[in-house]
C-alpha cells in the first residue's frame, strides 16, 4: 500500500537490450528481443522526498518463458547528497518492480530463448508534469536491434552496455509528495477496484475510518462519517474531483453539500485521502480531512458496457481511451435507472465526462475537463422506528411517496502545469454550475397539521476560481530544501429557497428562505520542506483564508447584509526515517469551517469554526509492496455542528473532540492478489457543556469503530480461443460498531458484504457483482427527533428513533465490450 | 561477530510494527474501558419511565376564601385529562429561587463580560422590564392517555409516561373531550365538573358549575394550558429528571373559582343548587369567570418525585 500523496514520478524503462551471447554456438542467428507483456508499476520509496532524477540501471535476465529470473544492479542510483537508507530504498523498488515484470520471451531459430536485457528505471520529481508519456505500460515494445544473437545459456551471459541506450518503452508510476500525516493514505485502481462500487461516494470506504450511507434517494448526497465526525453531506470534508471543488459553500440542505454522484466509478483512477488540517494545501471544510478524486481510464480503445439488475436497475457505460495517450485522456458517459428497492425509490441518472491531457512544450502540458450530469430521483424518506418494529409499516415503505428530487452538475477545469527554469507550475481556473432540487418530509404533520410538513428546497450555485502554486528548491539547510507557495479563490453565486408545501395539493403554502447569497474566499498559502539533518525531514507552512459573504433576504424586502472574517492555520510534519521503509511522522495543523451564510448577521465578523489537530503515527512501506501505517489522532473543534432532534437539522453544539486511533494494512504481494484493510476507532465528546449536551459525553451519531478490508484475486485461468481467459474475485466487507445516538442509546451495528466475480477474454469481459450479499437489514441513516405522521392524532412530541433502510441484496451482471 | 546489517534493519521493523499493533490494541481496549471514568461512555441524557400521579391542593381540601370573600367548600370535583406534556421552557411567573438554575439547559446563561463583571462588582443590579414570553423548549416527556378523575378521592394514577432526562421547567395540562376514564359518567360531556357549597356572612347555598371544551379552548383552539408550573416541590422553578420517577400534578380548583362573585347568585331558598350556565344573563360572568379559572396555568402544578 502507498500511504503517501504521490504525485507524478515517471519510472522510465529505458535502454532495452539483448545481451551478446556467450558465444555458444559461434553462430549469430537471427533473434526476437524479448517484448513487455506486463510491467508492474515501481512504487516511490516510502518518505522519500526528492526533487531530482533518480536513475537505477538493472541488468535483467529473462527466461523463455518471459519471466524475469534474475535483476541486478549495473549501476547504483545517481544520487547527489544521498544517504545510504534511501540508495538501498531506491535500489530494492527498482529490483523489485523489475522481477514482477512479463515478456514474451526472446524468440531464436529454435524457439524461445533466454536473454539478458538493460533497464533504467528513472524515478523522476514530483512536480515533472507527464511529458514521459503513458502511464500504463505499453506493450508490444521493442528492442533496440530486432535482430540478435541467440543465447542459451543465460547463466553464462554477461551484462553489457553496449547499443543499450535506445529508450523502448516507459513505465509510468506516479510518484510521492512527502508525506503530511502518518495516516494519509492513497488508494489506486487496485484497491479501488478490487471490491464492486455503484458510485464514486462508495470508492471512499475503501479509506480507513470512512462510511458511506445514502439516506434520501439515489441522487441525493451520500452522508460520509469520518474519522470520528459525522460529516453529513460533506461539512466536514474537503472534497476535489479532477481539480474542481465538489463542496457548495452554503448550500440550502447542508453547508459543504458535497454529490460525487456526477463521478462514475471506473473512471477514478485514484483517491487521496489526507485526514486532518496537516497541509497548507487544505482549506475550507477540511476539518476531518481532505479526499482528492483523480480521474482517468486506462482500457485502450472503446469500451461498451451494459448492465442488468435486481429492482429494475439498467445501467450503460461507454469509454473511450486513445492507445497511446496518457490515462488522463479519455471520453466517459453513464446512463443508469432503477425501479428501487422499495417504494418511491426509482432514480435516473445520466453524465458524461470528457479529459484530455495536450502537451504545449517540452516541460509544459495542458490538462482539460469538462462533464455534466443529471438526476431525477425518488426518496422513501424516513420511518418511525416504533412504526416498523410493531409491523405497521414495512421497513422499505414509505409515509410519503412523493419526496426526491433532482441535481445537476455541469463544470469545466483547465489545468496548466510544467515547469519554467527551476520553478514547477501549476495554474488551474474552473467553472461550475450546480442545480439542486429537493423534496422532503421528516416530520410528517408535527408541525403543520393541516398541510403537513412537507419541503421543498431548491439551490441554484455559478462558482468561478482557480487554484495556482509554484515550487522550486531552494538550499536552505540542504541542497533538496524546496519552498512552494500558493494561492486561490473562489466566487460563488447563489440561490437559494426553502418552502413548504401541500401534502395534498403540492402548492407551496410558505416561505421559510428565500435569498441570495453571494460568497468570494481568497487564500495563500507557503509550504517548506527542510532537511536539517540526514534521516529528517520537516514539512510545514501556513495558510490565509479571507471569506466573505453578501446575503440578500427577499423574504424582508430585499435586505441586504454582508459579512467577512480571516482565518489564519499553521501547519507541520516533523518525518523522521527510522529505518528504510519505516518512518515515524509527527504532524500538527489548524483548520477551519465556515458557518452557513444565512446564519450571518450584517457586519458579523465570520465565527469559524477553529479546528486544532495533532497525529502521531509509523508509516511503512516496501518493495514488495506491502503498506502499512499506525496513527493516534487528537482533534479539537471550538465549536461543533450536531443533528438537533428538536429541529431535524444540524444546530450548533459546544466544543468537541475527537481522540483515536488508525491502522491501515496493504498488500500487494503478487499481481494477481491486492488486500487492503483499514481500521478506526474514534472516540468524539464534547468538551464544554451546553444547550442539551454535557462535557464528556459522547457526540451523537458519529460511529465509533469502522472496519473495512477489500480483497481481490485476479488469477489467469487459462488460455482460450488463444486469449487469455483472466477471473476476478472481488470482495468488500464493511463493519461498523458502536454509533451512540442520543440520550444514551446506541444504532445498530453494521456488517455488509459486497462480491464481485468476473471472468474476461481479452475483449469480453462478464462480471456479477452482488451488494449486501448477505442480505443484512440494516439502516443507511438514523435519526432522533419528533414526528407525526398521523394526520389528526395527538402527536407523541416526544425525540424518538427514524430509520431509513439501508439497500437489500442487490445483483448486477455485466456484459462489457474491450473494442 | 558483527550482527549483519539487514538483519538489524528486519528486526528493527519487526520491532516497530509490533509496537505499533500493540499500541493500536493497548488505544482501543483503554479506549473502549474509557480508562476507568464513566464519562464518555454515552450520550447526553437518556430515556425515563414517569408514573403519573393526579393529586388534590391541599388548600381544597377544605374550606378556603375566594377573591371576593366567599368561603368555598368543594363537594364534587372532576376533570377531564387529555394529555400531559412537559417541557423545558421556564414557566411564565414562576421565578425560582436560584435563577441561574433556570439558564442551565434550552437557554445558556449570559456569558461573563467585563461590563458585567463591572455591574457585580458594584452590585448594580439588572433591571427586570417584565417576565417576557413564554417559550417551552424542548418536550421532555408526554403523558398522552386521556382519562379522567374525582379530584376528591385523590391521588389518582394515571398511564405511566414516556420522557427523556433532563431539566423539567413547564408542563402542559390538556383538557380531555369528550370525557373518558372513571369520571367521565359524572362529567356528562363536560371537561369539568365542580359542586360546592358557598357561604358568606349567614348566606350558604351549593352550587354547580360546567365546562365545555369550547370554554377552555386557548388563542391557537386548542383546550390547553401552557406554561404550567413544574419544581421539585422546593419553589425551585424546576426539577432535575435523571431517572425513573413519578410526576404528580397537583390541582388547585381554588383558583377555579377564585373571581367568582357569588353575589351576583340569588341564593335558592331551599336546598336546590345552584347551576351556573353561561345561558343564563346574569350568571354567565360567573361562568366566564370559571372558564377563566380553568385556564389558570397556577392551578396545575407539576412536580417530580424520583424512585
Amino acid at each position: 500500500m502507498t500511504l503517501r500523496r504521490l504525485s507524478p514520478t515517471t519510472a522510465a524503462l529505458a535502454g532495452l537490450l539483448l545481451c551478446p551471447p556467450a558465444a555458444a554456438h559461434g553462430d549469430h542467428a537471427e533473434v526476437t528481443p524479448p517484448e513487455v507483456v506486463s510491467q508492474s508499476e515501481p512504487t516511490w520509496p516510502e518518505g522519500s522526498d526528492r526533487s531530482q532524477e533518480v536513475r537505477v540501471t538493472l541488468v535483467l535476465t529473462v527466461d523463455a518463458q518471459g519471466r524475469v529470473s534474475d535483476a541486478q544492479l549495473a549501476t547504483p542510483p545517481e544520487l547527489p547528497q544521498h544517504s545510504e537508507v534511501e540508495v538501498s530504498e531506491f535500489e530494492a523498488h527498482a529490483v523489485e518492480a523489475a522481477k514482477r515484470w512479463r515478456f514474451k520471451p526472446a524468440l531464436g531459430p529454435e524457439g524461445p530463448l533466454s536473454a539478458k536485457i538493460r533497464a533504467v528505471i528513472r524515478f523522476l520529481p514530483a512536480t515533472e508534469p507527464s511529458r514521459a508519456g503513458p502511464r500504463k505500460a505499453r506493450t508490444g515494445a521493442h528492442g533496440p536491434a530486432g535482430h540478435l544473437p541467440t543465447d542459451q545459456t543465460p547463466a553464462a551471459a554477461a551484462p553489457t552496455s553496449e547499443g543499450a541506450d535506445q529508450p523502448t518503452d516507459q513505465v509510468y508510476v506516479r510518484a510521492a509528495t512527502p508525506p503530511r500525516t502518518a495516516s494519509a493514505v492513497e488508494r489506486d485502481r487496485r484497491v479501488l477496484s478490487a471490491a464492486p462500487h455503484r458510485t464514486a461516494s462508495d470508492l471512499l470506504l475503501t479509506v480507513p475510518g470512512t462510511f458511506v450511507t445514502q439516506h434520501s434517494g439515489e441522487g441525493k448526497a451520500h452522508q460520509i462519517f469520518f474519522r470520528g465526525f459525522d460529516a453529513v453531506h460533506g461539512q466536514d470534508i474537503e472534497f476535489w474531483v479532477g481539480g474542481a471543488p465538489v463542496n457548495e459553500v452554503s448550500n440550502v440542505h447542508g453547508q459543504g453539500y458535497a454529490d460525487l454522484h456526477f463521478v462514475m466509478p471506473e473512471v477514478v483512477t485514484r483517491v487521496t485521502a489526507l485526514p486532518g488540517p496537516y497541509s497548507p494545501e487544505q482549506g475550507d471544510f477540511a476539518v476531518a480531512g481532505s479526499m482528492d478524486f483523480e480521474l482517468g481510464y486506462d482500457e485502450p480503445g472503446f469500451t461498451v458496457s451494459g448492465s442488468l439488475g435486481s429492482y429494475g436497475a439498467r445501467r450503460a457505460f461507454l469509454a473511450y481511451h486513445p492507445k497511446d495517450a496518457p490515462a488522463e485522456t479519455f471520453g466517459a458517459f453513464e446512463t443508469y435507472e432503477s425501479d428501487g428497492f422499495g417504494v418511491g425509490r426509482a432514480a435516473q441518472r445520466a453524465s458524461a465526462i470528457a479529459q484530455i491531457v495536450h502537451p504545449l512544450h517540452d516541460d509544459i502540458e495542458l490538462r482539460l475537463l469538462a462533464s455534466t450530469y443529471a438526476a431525477r430521483f425518488g426518496s422513501a424518506g424516513v420511518l418511525r422506528l416504533d412504526d416498523v418494529e410493531s409491523g405497521r409499516m414495512d421497513r422499505f415503505d414509505s409515509y410519503d411517496t412523493a419526496q426526491g428530487g433532482r441535481s445537476g452538475r455541469t463544470q469545466v477545469v483547465a489545468d496548466l502545469r510544467g515547469a519554467l527554469d527551476d520553478w514547477h507550475f501549476h495554474f488551474s481556473p474552473y467553472a461550475i454550475s450546480r442545480s439542486l432540487e429537493l423534496d422532503h418530509d421528516f416530520t410528517g404533520f408535527l408541525e403543520d397539521p393541516v398541510n403537513g410538513d412537507s419541503t421543498q428546497q431548491l439551490n441554484d450555485a455559478r462558482t468561478l476560481g482557480f487554484r495556482a502554486s509554484l515550487r522550486r528548491q531552494i538550499k536552505l539547510l540542504n541542497e533538496h530544501d524546496s519552498i512552494s507557495v500558493g494561492i486561490a479563490g473562489r466566487d460563488d453565486s447563489i440561490e437559494q429557497s426553502d418552502r413548504l408545501l401541500s401534502q395534498v395539493t403540492r402548492e407551496v403554502t410558505a416561505s421559510v428562505i428565500d435569498s441570495e447569497v453571494h460568497a468570494q474566499s481568497v487564500s495563500g498559502f507557503v509550504d517548506v520542506s527542510l532537511r536539517p539533518l540526514p534521516r529528517v525531514v520537516v514539512r510545514g507552512g501556513a495558510r490565509w483564508d479571507a471569506l466573505s459573504f453578501g446575503i440578500t433576504d427577499h423574504l424582508r424586502n430585499d435586505q441586504t447584509r454582508s459579512a467577512q472574517g480571516t482565518h489564519f492555520g499553521k501547519k507541520g510534519t516533523l518525518d523522521v526515517a527510522v529505518v528504510p521503509g519505516l518512518h515515524a511522522l509527527l504532524s500538527y495543523g489548524e483548520g477551519f469551517r465556515s458557518p452557513q451564510a444565512r446564519s450571518l448577521g450584517a457586519g458579523e465578523r465570520t465565527p469559524f469554526t477553529k479546528v486544532t489537530s495533532y497525529e502521531f503515527g509509523v508509516r511503512y512501506g516496501d518493495a514488495k509492496r506491502i503498506r502499512a501505517s499506525f496513527a493516534a489522532f487528537h482533534t479539537d473543534l471550538s465549536d461543533d455542528v450536531v443533528f438537533l432532534e428538536s429541529v431535524a437539522r444540524n444546530e450548533p453544539v459546544p466544543a468537541t473532540q475527537r481522540n483515536g486511533a488508525v491502522i491501515d494494512f496493504t498488500a500487494e504481494p503478487t499481481p494477481w492478489f491486492t488486500s487492503s484493510l483499514g481500521a478506526t476507532y474514534t472516540r468524539a465528546t464534547f468538551t464544554e457543556s451546553g444547550g442539551d449536551y454535557a462535557e464528556g459525553a459522547l457526540v451523537p451519531f458519529v460511529p465509533q469503530m469502522v472496519v473495512r478490508d477489500d480483497l481481490a484475486l485476479k488469477p489467469t485461468l487459462g488460455k482460450l480461443l488463444g486469449r487469455s481467459l483472466v477471473g476476478t474475485f472481488g470482495l468488500g466487507l464493511t463493519y461498523l460498531y458502536r454509533r451512540p445516538i442520543p440520550y444514551g442509546e446506541l444504532g445498530t451495528n453494521v456488517f455488509l458484504m459486497d462480491a464481485r466475480v468476473a471472468a474476461r477474454l481479452k475483449e469480453v469481459e462478464l462480471s456479477l457483482e452482488s451488494f449486501n450479499l448477505l442480505d443484512t437489514d440494516w439502516n443507511d441513516g438514523e435519526f432522533v427527533y419528533a414526528s407525526n405522521f398521523n394526520q389528526g392524532s395527538a402527536p407523541s412530541l416526544l425525540p424518538v428513533q427514524h430509520v431509513s433502510a439501508g439497500a437489500p441484496r442487490t445483483v448486477m451482471a455485466t456484459l462489457t465490450l474491450f473494442i | 561477530m558483527q550482527f549483519p546489517q539487514d538483519k538489524l534493519v528486519k528486526l528493527t521493523k519487526r520491532l516497530s510494527l509490533g509496537v505499533a499493533v500493540y499500541g493500536l490494541w493497548l488505544g482501543i481496549a483503554s479506549l473502549q474501558s474509557g480508562c476507568g471514568d464513566e464519562t464518555g461512555k454515552s450520550t447526553t441524557g437518556k430515556r425515563v419511565t414517569l408514573h403519573t400521579r393526579v393529586d388534590l391542593a391541599e388548600v381544597a381540601r377544605g374550606t378556603f376564601t375566594n377573591g371576593f370573600d366567599w368561603q368555598i367548600q368543594l363537594k364534587e370535583v372532576e376533570l377531564s385529562i387529555g394529555e400531559l406534556r412537559y417541557y423545558e421552557g421556564a414557566a411564565i411567573g414562576v421565578l425560582p429561587g436560584d435563577t441561574s438554575q433556570r439558564y442551565a439547559g434550552a437557554v445558556p446563561p449570559p456569558p461573563q463580560t467585563p461590563t458585567s463583571l463591572f455591574r457585580g462588582w458594584f452590585q448594580i443590579p439588572t433591571a427586570k422590564a417584565h417576565p417576557g414570553h413564554y417559550v417551552a423548549g424542548d418536550e421532555l416527556g408526554e403523558m398522552l392517555t386521556p382519562t379522567s378523575v374525582d379530584l376528591l378521592v385523590a391521588p389518582a394514577s394515571l398511564t405511566d409516561a414516556a420522557g427523556v432526562t433532563g431539566h423539567y421547567r413547564s408542563g402542559w395540562f390538556t383538557f380531555g373531550d369528550p370525557p373518558t376514564g372513571p369520571a367521565a359518567s359524572a362529567l356528562d360531556g363536560s371537561v369539568a365538573h365542580v359542586v360546592a357549597t358557598v357561604s358568606q356572612s349567614d348566606v350558604v347555598f351549593d352550587v354547580e358549575l360546567f365546562a365545555n371544551e369550547a370554554d377552555v379552548l386557548d388563542t391557537n383552539g386548542v383546550p390547553t394550558v401552557e406554561g404550567c408550573p413544574f419544581d421539585d416541590g422546593a419553589d425551585s422553578g424546576q426539577a432535575v429528571v435523571s431517572g425513573d420517577g413519578t410526576i404528580v400534578l397537583t390541582i388547585d380548583p381554588s383558583h377555579w373559582v377564585d373571581q367568582l362573585d357569588l353575589a351576583r347568585v340569588t341564593p335558592p331558598t331551599d336546598a336546590s343548587v345552584v347551576e351556573i350556565t353561561s345561558d343564563d344573563a346574569i350568571l354567565a360572568p360567573l361562568h366566564n369567570a370559571f372558564a377563566r379559572g380553568l385556564r389558570q396555568a397556577v392551578a396545575y402544578r407539576f412536580s417530580f418525585i424520583p424512585d
